[in-house]
Protein backbone atom coordinates (compact mmCIF):
# COMPACT_ATOMS: atom_id res chain seq x y z
CA UNK A 1 0.00 0.00 0.00
CA UNK A 2 1.60 3.20 -0.58
CA UNK A 3 0.80 5.51 2.43
CA UNK A 4 0.66 9.27 2.28
CA UNK A 5 3.53 9.17 4.38
CA UNK A 6 5.60 7.93 1.88
CA UNK A 7 4.95 10.49 -0.58
CA UNK A 8 5.53 13.28 2.36
CA UNK A 9 9.07 10.89 3.22
CA UNK A 10 9.73 11.70 0.11
CA UNK A 11 9.29 15.78 -0.13
CA UNK A 12 11.27 15.67 3.02
CA UNK A 13 14.03 13.40 2.01
CA UNK A 14 14.19 16.04 -1.41
CA UNK A 15 14.43 18.91 0.77
CA UNK A 16 17.41 17.81 2.54
CA UNK A 17 18.93 16.26 -0.59
CA UNK A 18 18.38 20.06 -2.41
CA UNK A 19 20.02 21.27 0.85
CA UNK A 20 23.37 18.82 0.50
CA UNK A 21 23.59 19.59 -3.30
CA UNK A 22 22.95 23.31 -3.68
CA UNK A 23 25.85 24.42 -3.83
CA UNK A 24 25.16 28.07 -1.41
CA UNK A 25 23.42 25.84 1.24
CA UNK A 26 26.52 23.41 1.32
CA UNK A 27 29.01 25.60 1.62
CA UNK A 28 27.46 27.35 4.54
CA UNK A 29 26.59 23.86 6.19
CA UNK A 30 30.02 22.41 5.35
CA UNK A 31 30.88 26.43 7.20
CA UNK A 32 29.13 25.68 10.07
CA UNK A 33 31.17 22.29 10.97
CA UNK A 34 29.02 19.50 9.73
CA UNK A 35 29.42 16.99 7.32
CA UNK A 36 27.53 15.76 4.84
CA UNK A 37 29.09 12.41 3.71
CA UNK A 38 25.87 10.60 3.95
CA UNK A 39 24.66 11.97 0.74
CA UNK A 40 24.97 8.62 -1.24
CA UNK A 41 23.40 6.79 1.64
CA UNK A 42 20.42 9.51 1.35
CA UNK A 43 19.96 8.94 -2.12
CA UNK A 44 20.01 5.06 -2.11
CA UNK A 45 17.01 5.76 0.83
CA UNK A 46 15.36 7.96 -1.65
CA UNK A 47 15.48 5.17 -4.50
CA UNK A 48 14.04 2.70 -2.10
CA UNK A 49 11.43 5.20 -1.22
CA UNK A 50 10.27 6.01 -4.88
CA UNK A 51 10.55 2.35 -6.01
CA UNK A 52 7.51 1.88 -2.99
CA UNK A 53 4.88 5.10 -4.07
CA UNK A 54 2.13 3.23 -6.33
CA UNK A 55 2.57 4.77 -9.94
CA UNK A 56 -0.15 7.47 -10.25
CA UNK A 57 1.62 9.14 -7.30
CA UNK A 58 5.11 8.85 -8.93
CA UNK A 59 3.87 10.33 -12.14
CA UNK A 60 1.99 13.36 -10.14
CA UNK A 61 4.81 13.81 -7.86
CA UNK A 62 7.55 14.04 -10.83
CA UNK A 63 5.28 16.03 -13.15
CA UNK A 64 5.14 18.57 -10.03
CA UNK A 65 8.48 18.77 -8.70
CA UNK A 66 9.59 19.40 -12.60
CA UNK A 67 7.30 22.37 -13.06
CA UNK A 68 7.29 24.15 -9.55
CA UNK A 69 10.95 22.42 -8.00
CA UNK A 70 8.34 20.99 -4.96
CA UNK A 71 6.52 17.93 -5.47
CA UNK A 72 3.91 18.55 -2.84
CA UNK A 73 3.42 21.38 -0.50
CA UNK A 74 0.90 22.03 2.55
CA UNK A 75 -2.23 23.17 3.27
CA UNK A 76 -2.14 25.67 6.19
CA UNK A 77 -5.48 27.14 6.74
CA UNK A 78 -7.13 26.55 3.75
CA UNK A 79 -4.79 27.83 1.31
CA UNK A 80 -2.53 25.94 -1.15
CA UNK A 81 0.87 26.59 -0.07
CA UNK A 82 2.03 26.54 -3.50
CA UNK A 83 -0.37 29.12 -5.62
CA UNK A 84 -1.85 30.77 -2.24
CA UNK A 85 -5.56 30.61 -3.16
CA UNK A 86 -7.87 29.39 -0.41
CA UNK A 87 -9.31 26.33 -1.34
CA UNK A 88 -13.31 25.20 -1.84
CA UNK A 89 -14.86 24.41 1.39
CA UNK A 90 -15.55 21.01 -0.82
CA UNK A 91 -11.89 20.37 -1.15
CA UNK A 92 -11.85 19.33 2.55
CA UNK A 93 -9.99 16.95 3.55
CA UNK A 94 -9.16 14.56 6.54
CA UNK A 95 -5.77 14.82 8.53
CA UNK A 96 -2.98 13.28 6.40
CA UNK A 97 -4.53 12.42 2.81
CA UNK A 98 -2.98 13.91 -0.11
CA UNK A 99 -5.19 15.73 -2.94
CA UNK A 100 -4.57 17.78 -5.97
CA UNK A 101 -4.85 21.85 -5.57
CA UNK A 102 -7.34 22.55 -8.55
CA UNK A 103 -5.66 25.60 -9.10
CA UNK A 104 -2.16 24.95 -9.91
CA UNK A 105 -2.12 21.15 -9.92
CA UNK A 106 0.45 20.92 -6.83
CA UNK A 107 -0.26 17.71 -4.36
CA UNK A 108 -1.40 18.77 -1.05
CA UNK A 109 -0.55 17.71 2.54
CA UNK A 110 -3.54 18.21 4.70
CA UNK A 111 -1.72 18.42 7.88
CA UNK B 1 14.96 39.64 15.25
CA UNK B 2 14.94 35.97 14.97
CA UNK B 3 12.35 34.26 13.16
CA UNK B 4 12.73 31.19 15.54
CA UNK B 5 10.36 31.16 18.56
CA UNK B 6 12.13 28.85 21.31
CA UNK B 7 12.53 28.71 25.08
CA UNK B 8 13.21 32.38 25.46
CA UNK B 9 9.22 33.00 24.36
CA UNK B 10 7.99 29.22 26.13
CA UNK B 11 9.10 27.38 28.85
CA UNK B 12 7.80 24.48 26.75
CA UNK B 13 10.11 24.82 24.25
CA UNK B 14 12.88 23.44 27.33
CA UNK B 15 13.00 19.96 28.39
CA UNK B 16 15.55 20.74 31.36
CA UNK B 17 16.25 16.59 31.69
CA UNK B 18 16.11 14.33 28.48
CA UNK B 19 14.59 10.98 29.98
CA UNK B 20 16.05 9.37 26.60
CA UNK B 21 19.76 8.24 26.31
CA UNK B 22 20.60 7.87 22.70
CA UNK B 23 19.99 9.50 19.81
CA UNK B 24 17.38 8.43 18.34
CA UNK B 25 15.02 8.40 21.30
CA UNK B 26 16.51 11.71 21.78
CA UNK B 27 14.86 12.90 18.88
CA UNK B 28 11.60 10.91 19.18
CA UNK B 29 11.38 12.93 22.31
CA UNK B 30 12.25 16.02 21.02
CA UNK B 31 9.74 15.32 18.20
CA UNK B 32 7.07 14.44 20.44
CA UNK B 33 7.44 17.42 22.18
CA UNK B 34 7.24 19.22 18.93
CA UNK B 35 3.59 17.87 19.24
CA UNK B 36 2.72 19.17 22.47
CA UNK B 37 3.45 22.44 21.47
CA UNK B 38 0.99 22.32 18.35
CA UNK B 39 4.37 22.54 16.07
CA UNK B 40 3.39 19.17 14.63
CA UNK B 41 0.70 16.57 14.19
CA UNK B 42 2.96 13.58 12.94
CA UNK B 43 5.54 13.39 15.32
CA UNK B 44 6.56 10.33 13.63
CA UNK B 45 7.39 11.28 10.45
CA UNK B 46 9.26 14.63 11.69
CA UNK B 47 11.11 12.41 13.54
CA UNK B 48 12.13 10.11 10.21
CA UNK B 49 12.94 13.03 8.73
CA UNK B 50 15.44 14.41 11.31
CA UNK B 51 17.10 10.64 11.39
CA UNK B 52 17.14 10.79 7.54
CA UNK B 53 19.42 14.45 8.65
CA UNK B 54 21.50 12.30 11.00
CA UNK B 55 22.12 9.80 7.88
CA UNK B 56 23.22 13.03 5.70
CA UNK B 57 26.14 13.67 8.47
CA UNK B 58 26.05 13.67 12.27
CA UNK B 59 24.46 17.42 13.53
CA UNK B 60 27.05 17.10 16.56
CA UNK B 61 29.10 19.99 16.61
CA UNK B 62 31.38 19.36 19.20
CA UNK B 63 31.78 20.46 23.21
CA UNK B 64 28.72 18.48 23.86
CA UNK B 65 26.23 20.38 21.44
CA UNK B 66 24.61 18.68 18.55
CA UNK B 67 21.47 20.85 16.51
CA UNK B 68 19.70 18.38 14.65
CA UNK B 69 17.26 20.21 12.70
CA UNK B 70 15.46 19.67 9.17
CA UNK B 71 12.59 21.49 7.09
CA UNK B 72 9.40 19.44 6.63
CA UNK B 73 5.68 19.30 5.22
CA UNK B 74 4.56 17.92 8.49
CA UNK B 75 5.91 21.33 10.20
CA UNK B 76 4.05 24.15 10.86
CA UNK B 77 5.98 27.16 11.76
CA UNK B 78 9.69 27.40 12.83
CA UNK B 79 10.57 26.84 16.15
CA UNK B 80 13.62 26.07 18.42
CA UNK B 81 13.18 23.12 21.40
CA UNK B 82 16.16 22.47 23.18
CA UNK B 83 16.77 19.80 25.65
CA UNK B 84 19.35 18.67 27.92
CA UNK B 85 20.92 15.55 29.04
CA UNK B 86 23.05 15.29 32.00
CA UNK B 87 24.86 11.86 31.31
CA UNK B 88 25.34 12.63 27.53
CA UNK B 89 24.20 11.04 24.62
CA UNK B 90 26.90 9.58 21.73
CA UNK B 91 25.66 11.33 19.22
CA UNK B 92 28.82 10.36 16.17
CA UNK B 93 30.54 14.27 17.04
CA UNK B 94 33.96 14.86 15.43
CA UNK B 95 35.37 15.58 18.69
CA UNK B 96 34.09 12.21 20.24
CA UNK B 97 32.54 14.01 23.03
CA UNK B 98 28.92 12.91 24.63
CA UNK B 99 26.20 15.53 24.07
CA UNK B 100 24.39 17.10 26.79
CA UNK B 101 22.30 20.22 24.33
CA UNK B 102 20.63 19.31 21.84
CA UNK B 103 19.06 22.37 20.14
CA UNK B 104 16.14 21.46 17.44
CA UNK B 105 15.89 23.84 14.71
CA UNK B 106 12.59 22.69 12.55
CA UNK B 107 11.53 24.80 10.19
CA UNK B 108 8.16 24.25 7.46
CA UNK B 109 8.24 23.12 4.20
CA UNK B 110 7.89 26.51 2.94
CA UNK B 111 11.07 28.25 4.59
CA UNK B 112 14.10 28.41 2.03
CA UNK B 113 16.79 27.00 2.21
CA UNK B 114 18.99 30.16 3.26
CA UNK B 115 16.48 30.87 5.48
CA UNK B 116 16.64 27.28 7.76
CA UNK B 117 20.39 27.43 7.10
CA UNK B 118 20.35 30.80 8.73
CA UNK B 119 18.60 29.89 11.65
CA UNK B 120 20.93 27.00 12.20
CA UNK B 121 23.70 29.36 11.92
CA UNK B 122 22.59 31.09 14.69
CA UNK B 123 22.60 28.68 17.12
CA UNK B 124 26.06 27.14 15.80
CA UNK B 125 27.14 30.82 16.48
CA UNK B 126 25.68 30.37 20.44
CA UNK B 127 27.48 26.99 21.09
CA UNK B 128 31.02 28.64 19.59
CA UNK B 129 31.00 31.68 22.52
CA UNK B 130 33.03 29.69 24.79
CA UNK B 131 31.57 31.46 28.02
CA UNK B 132 27.56 31.19 26.81
CA UNK B 133 28.58 27.39 26.33
CA UNK B 134 30.02 26.70 29.33
CA UNK B 135 27.13 28.56 31.29
CA UNK B 136 24.86 26.74 28.97
CA UNK B 137 26.40 23.06 29.91
CA UNK B 138 27.12 23.90 33.53
CA UNK B 139 23.58 25.92 34.20
CA UNK B 140 20.73 24.22 36.75
CA UNK B 141 18.42 26.89 36.12
CA UNK B 142 15.87 26.18 32.95
CA UNK B 143 15.75 30.43 33.61
CA UNK B 144 19.34 30.65 32.65
CA UNK B 145 19.37 28.55 29.62
CA UNK B 146 16.77 30.84 28.42
CA UNK B 147 18.03 33.55 29.03
CA UNK B 148 21.50 32.37 27.63
CA UNK B 149 19.18 31.21 24.39
CA UNK B 150 17.25 34.32 24.11
CA UNK B 151 20.59 36.07 23.15
CA UNK B 152 21.40 33.63 21.07
CA UNK B 153 18.56 33.89 19.12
Amino acid sequence: MTGWTDVVSLHDLDLLLEEARCGGTRQRTLSLGFRLAGLAALERARARLHARLEGRWVHAYERVQRRYGRGVVAVRDRVCQGCFITLPTCAASSRGSLTVCESCGRILFWS
Amino acid sequence: MSILVGPAQHPAHLIPDLKSCSRDSVVGELARQAQGIGVTREPGLLRATLLMRERLGPTAVGHGFAIPNARSLVVTRPVLLLGRSRPGVDWGAADGAPVHVVALVISPAEMSAPCHVAAVARMVAATRAARARQRLLESDSPGEIVELLGEAQ
